[in-house]
Formats: structure tokens, C-alpha cells, sequence
């Protein structure tokens, strides 16, 4: 009797896990040859307007669904044709004429004219949002852009630009085309400019259409045939959201997805390594550093700071980024014009006691260290801390909220913590001005480090003569690497994981993103 | 009177009940094996210096990542650390997360709940409509509120799942002590003039603590678990601190290939907490004595 | 009984409103810096300033509540510092996400706790009891993040039985919206492709999601099961000859349920909890992340409006508890 009552709720029980093996069965392997699926994380996309994306996903994607009037070549060192067919400037650099090639057309069929890009422009301006500073920094009113007839645009700058600014920021995905029958069409009593509108939909010229926008799921594009540089050969992209980095790398091997570009440096490592996957690394301009606050009493010595230079292991963080570093310990990056080879620090614990020694602090000092939880940095920080205890200093490492982080570190109140910066233009102006001119409030101000070496940074942007510039920035590396607040760790590598047979995406070395329109499958 | 009397059981007569007690836990195998679990993590917090093979926080970063072997058993971490001594040590990290949350918890619990219930009316609606609203919302959101208001650390671990906790030994002291209250051994010292402050401290009190300290040793795993959520999505234990939910947050980069990262944490989670919980469950049958009239 | 609930609900919002007064303050005294982390470490200085006047964030933090009350009593619960939109829209779009996993994850729980209690309570004592207990308890103990993992390795990478993370394969077109729980659109546009995906994308969260539900359910079943299975009318009709099965079914379990329904309602509740973990793992797009990035960021309307979601969810399935024991039950009267 009882057992028969057993079998029956076996039964039952085998019933409520009968779902597990008939609902979904085998999913498809692979995906289909002229669709490129990625996966990533988009929860940091908050708008596909131009005029307002300003976090890296949201401006990869724009960057996809318009064109701009120049874009930057491979090497990030000269303007190349866009929708300008060519310009010239005037002898100051301050005047650009654009001419506008022809038979441009938006996805809604409508033409790109000089109309568009002035309406695209000065939108932007009087809608003031995050990335406007782009082009405000630089053009002072709106009159400065200027249609002349239907294929010239006229723009002013308030400065000389050499050809490399100009692209800087003409390039940026903010100066983006827009379609302005499609924005007036949109726009509403409260919003005139349709930002509400154009901020889940498209109105671009670009090589691809945007099908939808999940959030939080999905983003669907769809190759636009009329693409002036002709039609791109995938002819759907899905990026899909795969926030956890396991579960990305599961997707990639099952091959569910095609390229995955936000796993941790161990998974890079692994897949390297595994046949049918490429890893492909390049450099990019931005540093990894610590930073020290000179306004922590304790740091206002300037030994103190180099015996912190000389207590830390940087092989062991090499190895803790699996080696997906350039080497280098100067504000200026590898591969950046005027960078500075020098590498005078390596783990010396009896050269750092001395200077503990000499600063009078042998007895060693307290200091908190906060960092994010972005991996790899709390296996970083808990490195420093073992590092620098055989000098006596005691680190108390806090991982925090990146919100917490920022907040701590723009309000000065840090003692230690470990901060990235990547360049916004490929230039060593950018660079200097954010690790040693204290005026101009970022690194050098974040870090109360005032030092004279500001006025040869705010005189080096100044100089138009090439080696006189170079010999200008390399004296400001050398006073930094020299008596600056910062540990110098390395210049990361952007690694994107992929199936062997997809070709034609290569990570380019500024963007954080890359571009997908000469994207192919074998 | 005689009732009050006989209502404080004798001392023999205690001992001779938890010895009854223990030979009844001892005799279901799920809860020895819960006690043996428990035994053996307590051990293993007093002698871990003795028996970790190395120290758990020195790196040796040349050394990292390496598949278990002789010479680290559960091999290494990001860092070169070995897995195992981290995880011997760990285990005086979630113990004191555990037993200090349990402590905290009941302090702040158990008074509010035995006033709230000894003295009824405005004071006891005020308690529980507090308590309403503590366990309106999910413990892991209050706490992780709480653990980035006060930032993360070990201390503040605790502090921030004790906050979300005692509610429930509040409600749980409240209905002991409505109970006890009305009993004859609190009538009669009523009646002999006691003050209601030594009433509670001396005769409701003792009756709390035995439910209270069986529904803390129930909570235990969940305590743990929670923390190592925390740890997990980085609310918890700083580094280099062996914790073992950061561990396995630590070690999940590595999940597909080098395993043993994260599934040695994990297995030691799992392991404490179901040792907590068999031995919850058994003392819960044990204690309920209606269940025990049942035959199987 | 109206009387009852009219109560029920007052101290409901009572408790609602507590909740939010803590958790605003709390949130606001925080040190971080919201905007800061929103427009990453790059953004110039003056940028951020125009942003946080823009938001009225540069107010004082009474002010700041002040507007905040104004506000939501009109029904507003302002925009999210991180999604630029209003909160009401991101809770409106993210909310039913995770509403449908919670409730595919109590089913699981609820009937296969059921199910697993009442062997439990049936076998007492013998080695099925033990091992099933032990094998739910094993569940129990396990963090639910490196459960979802290590299912998601076997399930979807080992064996290739089910599909990944997300809700729906890429490739299939969504059914058009309607509730936003996928499934039910998927029915309700008879689309029974895009339905049998979901569904099978929906499995493995809602397996880990429920595990926890599963076995509290179990345990109070069986333990409930063995009180009323020692009740004198379960020994009476035994004794009149009843078959097992109708004796057990019939009458210990209806007469069991009682508990096992407060429990399922309070696991129900408590389920949003698991969400945050959940919802990472397995890429689903609901409340649990939104509400982890808005802590994450410091996004004060999206924390207030998610923790009004959340306060009131727990309170709702609090009530239907209690109105469900009248039911079931007519010897409990509502003062």
C-alpha cells in the first residue's frame, strides 16, 4: 500500500522535473554565416542620441548608425575623408572649409547636406548634454558652423587646430550626422529637439540600421544597402547582453556568440590558448597607476613617494594582468608620440628603506588603499599591501563601489588608490595636462600636487615646432616620473575574444570599441 | 504555587533531559552528521595555524594558478596563495560572521521583544510595527544598503546582516514571553511584589534564551550565506582577507579552467552550511513534541 | 473581514513609508558621488557640476526628501540618474521580467517541495526520508550564485540540453508586448516557438531561484504532514479502511497545508533577494540587476523606486497569506 503511494509521488516528483529535459532542447551551435553576434555587457547604454551618448557602448553603437565628416586612420595620427570628400583650412588653423561628397543618403532616403551637419552640430550645442564639451571646448557659438550652399560646411574653432585636434573632435561620435526632416518629424512641445525620440531610434547615414534596442538584452542592426561605402557583408549584428563574464565565456565556446568583449584577463589567457578561438590584443593609450595624495602628510615627502615607486613588485602585476601589458613607467604611453623610455623602478626593498630611512619615516605609517571592484584590481591592491608592509606601511585595502571611488578620489580625501586614464585624443598634451598641471583640476589637482613642471605643460601645447615639442614633453615625464604622486604600472592591452572564423574585426588602439563594418565570416 | 514549583525543572532532571537530548540527536545519522561538521569546523578554527600548510595571505605570484598537487592540495589562487591554508583560515571568518551576528542579532532583539510582550499595548505596537517594517524588505538589499552606507568591512559585515536580522528574534522573544507571562511561577511573583524589571531579568529571561539560541543555530547557514553574497558582489570581507564567498567571487574568472579556484570555497561553504543545517533540522524534530509521538 | 483588511493596509503603508524614509537617508548620506560614477572617470569637472545642479543633487539632503514626497505623492518617482528616464518607466519595463521568474521559480519550488515533503513525512525514518532531506539540504546550502554557475556549466556548456543565459535565443523574434513576462505574451500571440524557448530559457533561473523555496517548502511539509498524520482523525480513518493514498492526499495534506501556505507566501516575498544574485548569472533583464546597478551607482530614485516595489510585494504577499489562512481555515477570525 505504501509503496505503491511512494511510486505515485515518485512519479509526481518526476514530473516536476520533466521540464528540464523536453522544454528547449538543443540550442543552435553556431550562428548563421552573415550575422555576427557579440556578446558584452550594454547596461552602460542609456541613449543612442549622439548628442547625448557618452558611455562606451552607447557611442560604439552610434557609431555604427552614423557617419561623421572625417574619421581618424589605423595609427590615430591623421584625418582621413568621411562624409567630407576633403577640406582646407586656414593658415591659423582656426577656419576649416568641409566639401561634402555627394550621394550621401540617410537611412530614410533623404540626402546628407551641408544643412544636416550644421542642423547636427548645433543641436548638439544647444542640447548641452554629457558629451557636448566635445565640441563646445572648442567652437564658441553656434554661428561658427555655417552650411555654405548645400556641400560646403564652414566651421570656426576658437583656437588653432592642427589636423589631428580637428579630428579629435570631428571624428568623436557626438559631431554625427543626424537626419533633421526625421528630428523635426519627432519633436515634441517638451523635447524640440526629438532627443527623446532619437534616443531608442536611428536617423543616421551609417553603414547599419537599428532594428531594436532591448535593455539590459539586446541591441539588432541591420546592414543598410544604400551605404555609401557600399553595403557591409554581415548582414545582421545582435550584441546581447551577457553581463556575467562565466557566462560569456560559456556563450563564446558553445558558439552562441561570435566575438565576446568583456571577459576578465584570465579567460583571455585560457582562450589563447584553446583551438578555434584568436585573442586579439592591442595597444591602447591609456595608463594604469596608483596614486598617491600628497596631501596625506605622509606623502608630501617626495622620498616617501619613490620608496613607494621602489617597494612594488611590477613583475607580479605584470603577471597578474596575464601579461596583457605594454611595460612602461611614463605618463606619456608606448607608441604615443614623445614617449619617454625610461623604467628606473624595479622591486628594491633595501633602496626603499633607505628613502624611508632618509624621509624619516622608518618607522613606517598607516594608509588606506581604495580601489573598485572592477577585476583585477583587488588582487592588485592586496599585492600592495604586501609590498609595501616590508617598508612599514600599513595599507588597508577598501574595494569599493566605482560610485564611492570617484567620489572619494575627486574629493581629494584619498590617501591611495588605483585609478586608469585613457587619453581622449592621441596626443601627449592630454596627458600632461592631467598628470602634472595642477591647473587645469584633474590628476595633478585630485592628488594636491602643485609643482612648477605646470607651466612647461601649459607651454609645450603652445609649441608648433615638432622636436622643440617632443624635448618639452619628455622633461615633463621625466619630472613626474621623478618626484610625481603616481606609480606608472603599465599601458593595458584591449584583448576581444573570437571564433577563429570570423575576420575583419580588429580593435582599434584609441576607441574603447571597435569597428564591425568590415566584418566577415569564413 | 505547587505548579511554579514544579514548573523549574531540577538540576538532575535538566541534565538528565539534555543527556536524552543529545543520545536522540546522536541517533539520527543526518544530525550527527550536522554535529560532526560543526565539531570538525571549530576544531579546524582553533588549530588552523597549526595544520594550514602555509600562510594564507603571502603570495608568490610565479607560482600562480597552479592545478592541485602535493605541494598545495587544493592548489592556488590569482595571487599564488594556497587554497587550502585559505580555506582552513577562512573557517575563523565565518565562524566569527556567524557567532557574532547570532550574539548582536539577540542583543538587539530579545530585549525589545521580551518588553514588547511583557508589557503589551502601545509599547508592543510600536516594536512591531518596527519590525514590519525591517521585514518589508529582502535581508541581502537592507544589508547591502547598510554594508555601503558604513563601507565594507568585516565588522560592518556583521553589524549590516545583524540590522536585518533581529527582528525576527524580536517577534520570536515576544511570543516566548507572552507565554511565560502568564504562567503561574510569574503570576505568583507578581504577587509577591517582584519589580517587572526583575521578573523579566529573572524569570522570563531564562525561558527566552533557550528558543532564541536554538532559532540563532537554525540561522547560522543563512547567516554565512548571506555574507558570502555579500562577499561576493563586493559588500563583504576586504582583501586579502581568506573570506570564503570573496574567494569564490575571486575565483569564478577562472570557473572553466582552473577550477579549483572558486570550487574549493564553494564546497567549504556548502559544506558549513549544511552542517548547520542538518543539525537545525534535527534538533527541530527533536524539540517539537508533538512530532515525536509519531510513529514512522 | 473588510474591517481587517482596511487595517492590514494601513499598517502596511505605515511600514512602507518607514522603509522609505530609511533607506532615502541612508542612501543619501553615503559619501560616493553618483554623478561622478555615471559619467566615468574622465568627465570634466564643470560637466559634472552642470549635472548634479541639473538633478538637484547640490540641495540639502532635507530638501532633497522634501521633493522627493512632494513628488511621489503626485505619483512621480522622478528620473534615474543612470537610465536618464523615469523610474516609473525602467520599474514598468524591468518588473515584469522578474515577476515572471519568481513565479515560474515558487512553481517549481512550491510543487516539487510539496512533493518532496510529503515523501519525506511518508517514509519518516527510513533511508528514502534521509536521503531526500539530505539531498534538498545539500541544495539549501549551496550559495545561490555558484549554484547558478555550476548549472549554467553543466546544463549549457557540458551538456548542451538548454539554452543560455537571457530570455529569449537572439534569433527569435520577441512576441509583441503585452504583459511583459515573455511567456505570457508567447501565449497570448500563439506563438508557440517563441514560448517552448522561452520556456526552456526560463528553467535553469527558475531552478536556482526556487532551490532555496524548495526546500524550506519541503521541510515545513513534511513536518506538517507528521503533525497531522499523528491528529486523531487520520488514525480514524485509517482505521476505517481508507486506501493509504486517500488517507495521506485527502486527508493529512489538506489539513497540512495551512503552514505550508504561510511559508510559500513568505518565500515568494523573499524570492527578489535571490533575484539580485540570479539575474546576473543568467543575464535576465529585471528588478534584481536594476536594483544592484542602482546601489551599485548610488541612483537615489532608482533605489527609492525600486525599494517601493520591493516593500510593497512583501507586503501584499504578506496579506494574501493572512486572507488565505481565513480561508483555508474558518476557526481564525479577523479581529
Amino acid at each position: 500500500m505504501r509503496n505503491r503511494l511512494l511510486r505515485l509521488l515518485g512519479v509526481l516528483l518526476a514530473l516536476a522535473l520533466l521540464p528540464a529535459v523536453v522544454v528547449g532542447g538543443p540550442a543552435p551551435s553556431r550562428t548563421p554565416p552573415n550575422v555576427l553576434v557579440i556578446g558584452t555587457s550594454i547596461q552602460d547604454i542609456v541613449s543612442l542620441d549622439p548628442a547625448q551618448a557618452f558611455e562606451f557602448r552607447s557611442t560604439w553603437v552610434v557609431e555604427h548608425l552614423y557617419d561623421t565628416l572625417v574619421e581618424f586612420n589605423r595609427e590615430f595620427n591623421r584625418a582621413l575623408p568621411n562624409v567630407a570628400a576633403s577640406w582646407t583650412a586656414s593658415p591659423d588653423l582656426k577656419t576649416y572649409t568641409f566639401q561634402l561628397r555627394s550621394g550621401v543618403r540617410f537611412h530614410s532616403g533623404n540626402a546628407v547636406n551641408a544643412q544636416a551637419v550644421e542642423f547636427s552640430l548645433r543641436r548638439v550645442m544647444r542640447l548641452k548634454m554629457s558629451p557636448a564639451f566635445i565640441i563646445t571646448d572648442f567652437v564658441k557659438a553656434e554661428t561658427d558652423i555655417a552650411a555654405v550652399g548645400s556641400d560646403q560646411v564652414r566651421i570656426t574653432f576658437n583656437q588653432g587646430m592642427p589636423e589631428v585636434l580637428m579630428a579629435s573632435v570631428l571624428d568623436n561620435p557626438v559631431s554625427s550626422v543626424v537626419d533633421p526632416a526625421l528630428v523635426r518629424r519627432n519633436a515634441a512641445a517638451g523635447d524640440p529637439e526629438a532627443n527623446k525620440w532619437l534616443t531608442e531610434n536611428d536617423a543616421g547615414s551609417g553603414p547599419y540600421i537599428l532594428r531594436r534596442w532591448t535593455r539590459n538584452a539586446i541591441v539588432e542592426l541591420v546592414a543598410y544597402d544604400g551605404y555609401w561605402r557600399g553595403r557591409p557583408s554581415m548582414g545582421r549584428i545582435f550584441i546581447q547582453d551577457l553581463i556575467e563574464p562565466a557566462a560569456q565565456l560559456l556563450a563564446l565556446q558553445r558558439g552562441d556568440i561570435d566575438v565576446a568583449m568583456s571577459l576578465l584577463p584570465g579567460q583571455y589567457r585560457q582562450l589563447a590558448t584553446t583551438p578555434g578561438f584568436v585573442v586579439k590584443r592591442v595597444p591602447t593609450f591609456s595608463i594604469r597607476y596608483l596614486a598617491m595624495n600628497v596631501g596625506y602628510e605622509p606623502f608630501a615627502s617626495r622620498q616617501v613617494r619613490n620608496a613607494v615607486k621602489y617597494a612594488v613588485d611590477y613583475d607580479a602585476i605584470k603577471r597578474i594582468y596575464e601579461d596583457a601589458i605594454d611595460v612602461g613607467q611614463t605618463i606619456v604611453p608606448a607608441r604615443m608620440f614623445a614617449h619617454l623610455p625610461d623604467r628606473p623602478y624595479t622591486r628594491n626593498v633595501e633602496r626603499a628603506r633607505a628613502l624611508m630611512r632618509e624621509a624619516g619615516r622608518e618607522a613606517g605609517f598607516r594608509a588606506t588603499l581604495v580601489v573598485s571592484t572592477e577585476v583585477p584590481l583587488p588582487d592588485i591592491a592586496a599585492k600592495i599591501k604586501e609590498d609595501l608592509a616590508a617598508i612599514n606601511i600599513t595599507v588597508d585595502v577598501q574595494v569599493l563601489r566605482s560610485a564611492d571611488v570617484l567620489g572619494i578620489y575627486r574629493g581629494r580625501t584619498h590617501h591611495m588608490t588605483i585609478a586608469r586614464w585613457g587619453a581622449d585624443y592621441p596626443d601627449p598634451d592630454n596627458l600632461a595636462k592631467a598628470f602634472a598641471d595642477f591647473d587645469s583640476r584633474v590628476l595633478a589637482w585630485r592628488n594636491q600636487w602643485d609643482h612648477p613642471v605646470k607651466r612647461v605643460v601649459q607651454q609645450a601645447v603652445q609649441e608648433s615646432d615638432r622636436a622643440k615639442r617632443e624635448a618639452l614633453y619628455k622633461e615633463i615625464q621625466k619630472v613626474v616620473l621623478e618626484e610625481g604622486p603616481y606609480v606608472i604600472f603599465a599601458y593595458p592591452l584591449r584583448q576581444i575574444a573570437m571564433r577563429t572564423n570570423v575576420k575583419g574585426v580588429d580593435p582599434s588602439p584609441l576607441a574603447e570599441t571597435f569597428d564591425l563594418t568590415n566584418a566577415s565570416k569564413e | 504555587m505547587n505548579d511554579a514549583v514544579a514548573a523549574v525543572p531540577t538540576v538532575p532532571a535538566q541534565r538528565a533531559h539534555r543527556r536524552a537530548l543529545l543520545a536522540r540527536a546522536l541517533g539520527n545519522p543526518l544530525s550527527l552528521a550536522g554535529l560532526l561538521i560543526i565539531g570538525a569546523l571549530l576544531l579546524i578554527s582553533v588549530i588552523a595555524p597549526l595544520i594550514a600548510p602555509y600562510d594564507p595571505l603571502v603570495t608568490d605570484v610565479p607560482r600562480r594558478l597552479e592545478a592541485p598537487s602535493d605541494a598545495h592540495l587544493f592548489g592556488t589562487d590569482a595571487l599564488g596563495r594556497d587554497i587550502l591554508s585559505r580555506i582552513l583560515y577562512g573557517t575563523r571568518i565565518s565562524l566569527r560572521i556567524a557567532i557574532l551576528t547570532g550574539v548582536i542579532a539577540t542583543l538587539l532583539g530579545a530585549p525589545l521583544g521580551l518588553i514588547s510582550g511583557y508589557f503589551r499595548g502601545r509599547v508592543d505596537d510600536l516594536v512591531m510595527r518596527v519590525t514590519d517594517m525591517f521585514m518589508a524588505f529582502p535581508r541581502l538589499i537592507l544589508a547591502m544598503a547598510i554594508a555601503a552606507a558604513l563601507r565594507p568591512t568585516l565588522e560592518n559585515v556583521v553589524i549590516a546582516i545583524s540590522l536585518a536580522a533581529w527582528p525576527a528574534y524580536a517577534r520570536l522573544a515576544r511570543a516566548v514571553t507572552l507565554g511565560l507571562r502568564e504562567e503561574n511561577f510569574v503570576e505568583a511573583a507578581r504577587a509577591l511584589g517582584a519589580s517587572p524589571a526583575r521578573i523579566l531579568a529573572r524569570h522570563i529571561a531564562p525561558g527566552v534564551i533557550s528558543p532564541l539560541v536554538i532559532q540563532v543555530s537554525l540561522d547560522m547557514g543563512g547567516i554565512i550565506l548571506t555574507a558570502a553574497g555579500l562577499g561576493f558582489i563586493g559588500f563583504g570581507a576586504q582583501p586579502p582577507t581568506p573570506e570564503w564567498g570573496l574567494m569564490i567571487s575571486e575565483g569564478r574568472t577562472y570557473i572553466t579552467n582552473e577550477w579549483w579556484v572558486s570550487t574549493f570555497p564553494g564546497i567549504a561553504i556548502s559544506l558549513v552550511v549544511l552542517g548547520f543545517n542538518l543539525l537545525g533540522d534535527g534538533i527541530r524534530d527533536i524539540l517539537d513534541p508533538r512530532l515525536r509521538s509519531v510513529r514512522g | 473581514m473588510w474591517a481587517y483588511i482596511v487595517r492590514r493596509v494601513a499598517l502596511a503603508s505605515l511600514a512602507i513609508a518607514g522603509v522609505l524614509v530609511i533607506v532615502f537617508f541612508l542612501s543619501h548620506i553615503i559619501p560616493g558621488d553618483p554623478v561622478a560614477a555615471i559619467l566615468g572617470p574622465q568627465a570634466p569637472n564643470d560637466v559634472i557640476e552642470d549635472l548634479r545642479r541639473r538633478w538637484g543633487l547640490d540641495r540639502p539632503v532635507h530638501e532633497q526628501f522634501v521633493r522627493f514626497v512632494v513628488r511621489l505623492a503626485r505619483g512621480d518617482l522622478g528620473d534615474s540618474l543612470a537610465t536618464h528616464r523615469p523610474v516609473i518607466r525602467d520599474l514598468r519595463e524591468f518588473f515584469p521580467a522578474t515577476f515572471e521568474l519568481a513565479t515560474a521559480a515558487i512553481l517549481i519550488g512550491a510543487l516539487t517541495g510539496l512533493a518532496v515533503g510529503v515523501v519525506s513525512a511518508v517514509a519518516r525514518g527510513r533511508p528514502l526520508d534521509h536521503a531526500v532531506r539530505f539531498l534538498s539540504l545539500i541544495g539549501l546550502s549551496m550559495p545561490v550564485f555558484w549554484l547558478g554557475l555550476i548549472l549554467l556549466y553543466i546544463f549549457y556548456y557540458r551538456i548542451p540540453l538548454l539554452p543560455g543565459p537571457g530570455q529569449l535565443d537572439i534569433f527569435i523574434a520577441r512576441p509583441p508586448w503585452v504583459t511583459g513576462m515573455i511567456t505570457v505574451d508567447a501565449l497570448l500571440a500563439r506563438d508557440g516557438g517563441a514560448l517552448i524557448n522561452a520556456l526552456g530559457h526560463l528553467l535553469l533561473p527558475a531552478v536556482v531561484l526556487g532551490s532555496h523555496a524548495l526546500v524550506g517548502i519541503a521541510r515545513i511539509t513534511r513536518a506538517s504532514m507528521l503533525e497531522v498524520l499523528g491528529q486523531d482523525y487520520v488514525k480514524v480513518a485509517r482505521a476505517k479502511g481508507l486506501a493509504e493514498r486517500t488517507v495521506i492526499l485527502k486527508h493529512a495534506l489538506r489539513n497540512g497545508l495551512l503552514p505550508i501556505i504561510t511559508v510559500i507566501g513568505i518565500y515568494y516575498g523573499g524570492l527578489l533577494e535571490g533575484a539580485v544574485l540570479t539575474e546576473t548569472v543568467f543575464a535576465w533583464p529585471g528588478l534584481g540587476r536594476y536594483a544592484t546597478s542602482a546601489i551599485l551607482s548610488q541612483d537615489f530614485a532608482a533605489i527609492m523606486g525600486v525599494t517601493i516595489v520591493i516593500a510593497l510585494i512583501f507586503s501584499l504577499a504578506n496579506l494574501i497569506v493572512d486572507l488565505a489562512y481565513g480561508l483555508l481555515n474558518p476557526k481564525i477570525r479577523y479581529e
